[in-house]
């Protein structure tokens, strides 16, 4: 396991070096930077502003500064030393070039707590839909139930969540008025959008769990208990649970994965303040550090909960050796 | 010393089986493929997917020659018509094509149209938007978009995703090892930031004339990201496939490497890269839909199933709710995406032969 | 014109171990070590052992699907890692195999009638249409119906589609037939028809078989001679009724000790093997049966730990591989 874990922090490293590489340069080779959008500054203020923020410096250094973990500026080590840190190795990712006197990190602290706490809700919700329409329609296979779960489900996998969320508003916003359409504040106003977000993947987890259910409830052992008087709903939950859950389990890290991107599409339908509002923004107002920072922050947390999952996986399935897998 | 193959006996009668086979070539036994297709027939879902896609494909290839409205024509005196049941104006007679840039065979079918059709246009079954733009219109020509990028994606997906799976499955060790440790960093790397950025970055005002379009760029990039799980399944079945008893013994009898490339891997990977394609379309054209939500997609006033969805999406507000906006292209999306996931269900089962006809 | 139809000098089969840290030394997994057998013309050699004991490498390497290490094959003189061109194709149509599982060894979009006619397409056997009629011909010795000639693996019973895979070893008139463990994936009952099938062509044919099993019956029905094989060497190697009656190798002695002999009285009693097969990675030093031995206390010293007992002749056919005193 701890070697399982090693690997995977050297594959850890060596992604999220290719991110910040891949994302760096195809800012900088993007024509136009972060001062040529709007209104057309006076030549003499945009290189101050250029030179504030050391976009006048070779590509190289530029790089160099915003990998860190040393402060290459004047209050870095080669300069007064003040601030001898910097960069994304040193956590600090700068200050956002769009919004002049807001730190990434800052906007980022005040956008993510929003999105992770939508994204979780989310998972849950579609863990716990997903899994309980499973049981339930594994309970009685075939029937009314059962169909319209499998009907759900498909219909669930095939719209695209901004669909999803429309109709829930239009259900729940206009026809049957009980939750607001849009916002962020009150715990009323995350109900329409983790729902939205949530049920996608709450269906493909009933699909997943519904198929493990099934074919674990066919298997010998099963036969084995029924025969010797187990009641139905002890085999299901004690023995054909744990089959079902491990594909679940293992989607969960590209349920993850989809969840935030998703997330990009409902912080916009409800107007949320999360930090999805500015991924897009930032890459298309070439906010070079803001993107930056968003990008980092995105692939850290995928590749974080995928290795949960892993983990949890084989704690599942012991027959799963991570290392052979690794 | 070796002995001389001509001068041996043979250890079989070879002439004694002339009348056995004669009778045997005469029967037509029902090959594998033939079978599938059989199968699949008899499947009433599978047939009306199959019937919904070709219809849908000819629409949408068609569209030019129909007498629908324009779907750019503006007309703010028609603004936010909700559909209308039973359809109360059959048509009109004010058709004005106004179109963005269109190809030459679309322009060729229009100038069809008009001098088919002349000014008559069908009303406004479907209702119009904001602008007034007649909505059915505007789906039938956004069918347009998510078919073109389901078919880039199909065709990266087999041409670059599957040899490259084969490519690395069939030769192994470390050509197998670098090419599928590029895939992993693709797969890791989050592709959707990558695509974001590829497509604010690629597209900037001012990079010059030759500059790619829009629409090129946002195909290259969808493109770019569709073939990695073709490649992964290709090589997880070549590899396999590879080590299986069957091309072992091929092997000992002296086969060569196209040889069985040709007789034992390919038949077998082929059912698995028609099933991985009907997966992988649907996937490519909700993420069409999704990039064109945020407005990464095509650019208006071209349309697409996600653009409009999207900019239905925007017009739900707190006191107006314009549901039809939403909901046609949505149904026109998830019938389009039922329909296929249906067609790949039905194949995986009609070509999974082996383990069918066994207790 | 004496050498012998095949014969397996000094092979050693290893594999390159995965590392299991990235600066370890790479490791060898050496799964057949100095090997040495003789097959003649028509005779059948029986191969026998525990699961990982390297009879499957040793096959794969006699038909030319594994090149050794080092040690050659030799079939009829020629050797199989030299031969090229027109000598590689009469290598490879003289020596066929059989493998253990029927339900892998046939590619399942594939009928059987291509499956049995494909080695003649690859060699360029004869004319399309004397293919085809020797496919039935095949299929005839082999015992399968004419009227499967059109069906396809997942038609077939397990029994039958080993009768294909024979029938696709036989087509080119193989002077020396592997059979691996051609019997272990079948029903008991489909197994005796294999056994007596494999039986008969012999005798019909008059070719050699290198035949691999777990299932000691079996080999007593079938072979002439039999070779032991114990963590990648032949530790014992003697004509059938030799070795069946009077085994001399104690670890001959425990795997025979396990099956219930068909002659009633003589009912040796059940040895039972303490501990694992040794690891191929790190077989124990000396002879690699030692930490197992049950005779080991009979050996003076520690001579089985520190000395690996070679292969030596305890009579005009027998052969042994221990330091076990012979007049013991
Ligand atoms: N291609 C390979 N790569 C690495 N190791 C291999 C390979 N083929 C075989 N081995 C190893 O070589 C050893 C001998 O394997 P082999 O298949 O010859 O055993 P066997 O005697 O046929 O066993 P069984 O009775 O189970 O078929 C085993 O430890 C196996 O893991
Ligand atoms: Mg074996």
């Amino acid at each position: 396991m701890s070697r399982f874990l090693l690997r995977r922090a050297l594959w850890f490293v060596v992604t999220t070096w290719a991110v910040i590489t891949i994302a760096f340069f195809v800012l900088r080779a993007a024509p136009g930077g972060p001062f040529s959008g709007e209104r057309k500054l006076h030549p003499s203020v945009e290189a101050a502003l250029r030179a504030q923020y050391h976009l006048d410096w070779p590509l190289w250094k530029q790089y160099l500064h915003t990998l860190g973990p040393l402060n290459l500026d004047e209050r870095g080590l080669f300069g007064d030393a003040s601030d001898v840190f910097g960069g994304l190795l040193a956590l600090d990712f700068g200050p956002s070039m769009q919004h002049r006197d807001v730190s990434v990190n800052d906007a980022l602290a005040q956008s993510l707590p929003i999105s992770i706490t939508l994204g979780s809700l989310a998972l849950g919700i579609a863990l716990v839909l997903g899994l309980g329409a499973a049981l339930l329609s594994a309970q009685f296979p075939g029937s009314r139930f059962d169909r319209l779960v499998r009907l759900a489900a498909a219909a669930g996998l095939v719209l695209p969540n901004f669909v999803i969320a429309s109709l829930l508003v239009l259900v729940f916003a206009f026809w049957i008025p009980i939750a607001p359409v849009a916002g962020w504040g009150a715990p009323r106003h995350v109900l329409l959008p983790a729902l939205a977000l949530a049920l996608p993947f709450a269906a493909y987890i009933a699909r997943l769990a519904r198929a493990g259910l099934l074919e674990t409830l066919s298997k010998d052992y099963i036969r084995t208990a029924r025969a010797k008087g187990a009641s139905e709903s002890a085999i299901l939950w004690r023995h054909a649970l744990r089959g079902a859950l491990t594909p679940v389990v293992s989607y969960l890290g590209p349920a993850a994965a989809g969840v935030l991107t998703g997330s990009l599409v409902i912080e916009r339908i409800f107007a949320i303040p999360g930090a999805g509002t500015h991924f897009v923004a930032s890459a298309l107002n070439r906010d070079y550090t803001m993107a930056m920072g968003v990008t980092v922050v995105y692939a850290v947390m995928v590749f974080g909960f995928n290795t949960a999952v892993d983990v949890a996986y084989t704690l599942l399935d012991p027959r799963l050796d991570l290392e052979r897998e690794a | 010393m070796s002995a001389v193959p001509e001068q041996r006996r043979s250890w079989f009668a070879d002439a004694d089986f002339e009348l056995a086979l004669v009778q045997l070539e005469r029967e037509r036994p029902q090959s594998l493929w033939r079978a599938a297709r059989e199968r699949l027939r008899r499947r009433a879902s599978v047939r009306w997917s199959l019937r919904f896609l070709i219809g849908l494909c000819l629409l949408s290839f068609l569209a030019p020659l129909l007498p629908l409205p324009s779907p750019a024509a503006i007309n703010l005196a028609n603004a936010t018509l909700p559909p209308q049941l039973p359809w109360p104006a059959p048509g009109a007679l004010d058709f004005e094509p106004q179109y963005w840039e269109l190809g030459p065979l679309d322009a060729q079918m229009v100038s069809l149209r008009t001098s088919l059709f002349g000014k008559w246009r069908t009303g406004h079954w479907l209702g119009t938007d904001a602008l007034g733009r007649d909505v059915l219109a505007r789906v039938v020509w956004g069918s347009r978009t998510s078919l073109l990028v389901a078919l880039c994606a199909a065709l990266t997906s087999l041409v670059i995703g599957a040899s490259w799976g084969a490519l690395a499955g069939l030769s192994g060790g470390r050509v197998d090892n670098v090419l599928m440790r590029i895939v992993d960093v693709l797969f890791a790397v989050p592709t959707i930031f990558l695509v974001i950025f590829l497509l604010s970055v690629l597209d900037a005002p001012g990079a010059g004339e030759a500059r790619l379009s829009r629409e090129q760029i946002f195909f290259l990039v969808v493109g770019a990201v569709s073939w990695l799980s073709m490649a992964r399944v290709v090589r997880g079945q070549v590899l396999e496939l590879e080590r299986s008893a069957f091309v072992e013994a091929a092997r000992a009898a002296g086969a060569s490497t196209p040889w069985i490339l040709t007789r034992h891997i390919l038949p077998n990977v082929l059912g698995l890269v028609v099933v991985n394609l009907t997966l992988t379309l649907p996937s490519v054209i909700l993420y069409e839909a999704f990039l064109s939500f945020l407005g990464l997609g095509v650019e208006p006033p071209r349309v697409s199933w996600g653009l409009l969805a999207a900019e239905g999406a925007e017009a739900l507000n707190p006191l107006e709710s314009y549901a039809w906006l939403v909901l046609a292209p949505g149904c026109a999306m998830a019938a389009t995406l039922l329909a296929l996931s249906t067609l790949g269900d039905g194949l995986r089962d009609a070509l999974s032969v082996t383990e069918r006809h066994e207790r | 014109m004496n050498a012998p139809l095949c014969e397996v000098r000094e092979l050693e089969v290893r594999f390159a171990a995965r590392r299991r840290a990235l600066f370890e030394p790479r490791r060898w997994l050496q799964a057949v070590r100095g090997v040495n057998l003789r097959i003649e013309r028509g005779a059948v050699l029986g191969l026998v052992g525990e699961s990982g004991c390297g009879k499957s490498t040793l096959a794969r390497a006699v038909v030319g699907l594994q090149r050794p290490s080092s040690g050659s094959i030799l079939i009829d003189g020629v050797e199989r890692a030299s031969a090229r061109g027109k000598q590689l194709r009469e290598l490879r149509r003289r020596v066929g195999i059989v493998f253990q599982d029927p339900y892998a060894s046939l590619d399942p979009r594939q009928p059987i009638r291509e499956a049995v006619l494909e080695p003649l397409s690859i060699n360029g056997f004869a004319k399309p249409r004397t293919r085809r009629l020797r496919v039935l011909a095949a299929f005839e010795a082999v015992g399968l119906a004419a009227n499967l000639y059109h069906r396809y693996p997942h038609e077939l019973s397990g029994g039958q589609r080993q009768r294909v895979a024979i029938a696709r070893a036989l087509v080119l008139e193989p002077e020396l037939l592997v059979c691996d463990e051609p019997t272990s994936a079948l029903d008991l009952s489909v197994r005796a028809q294999i056994v007596n099938l494999l039986a008969d062509l012999r005798q019909r044919f008059g070719m050699a078989l290198l035949f691999i099993s777990h299932d000691l019956a079996v080999v007593r029905k079938l072979v002439d001679e039999v070779a032991v094989m114990y963590a990648g060497r032949v530790v014992e190697q003697a004509p059938r009724d030799a070795l069946f009656d009077a085994p001399q190798h104690p670890y001959t002695r425990a795997l025979l000790s396990a099956i219930v002999t068909p002659h009633e009285g003589e009912r040796r009693e059940r040895i039972v093997l303490a501990g694992e097969p040794p690891s191929p990675l790190d077989p124990p030093s000396g002879c690699a049966f030692h930490p197992r031995c049950p005779a080991r206390a009979d050996v003076p010293g520690e001579r089985c730990a520190s000395e690996l007992p070679m292969l030596s002749a305890l009579d005009a056919r027998r052969l042994r591989a221990c330091h076990l005193d012979p007049t013991l």
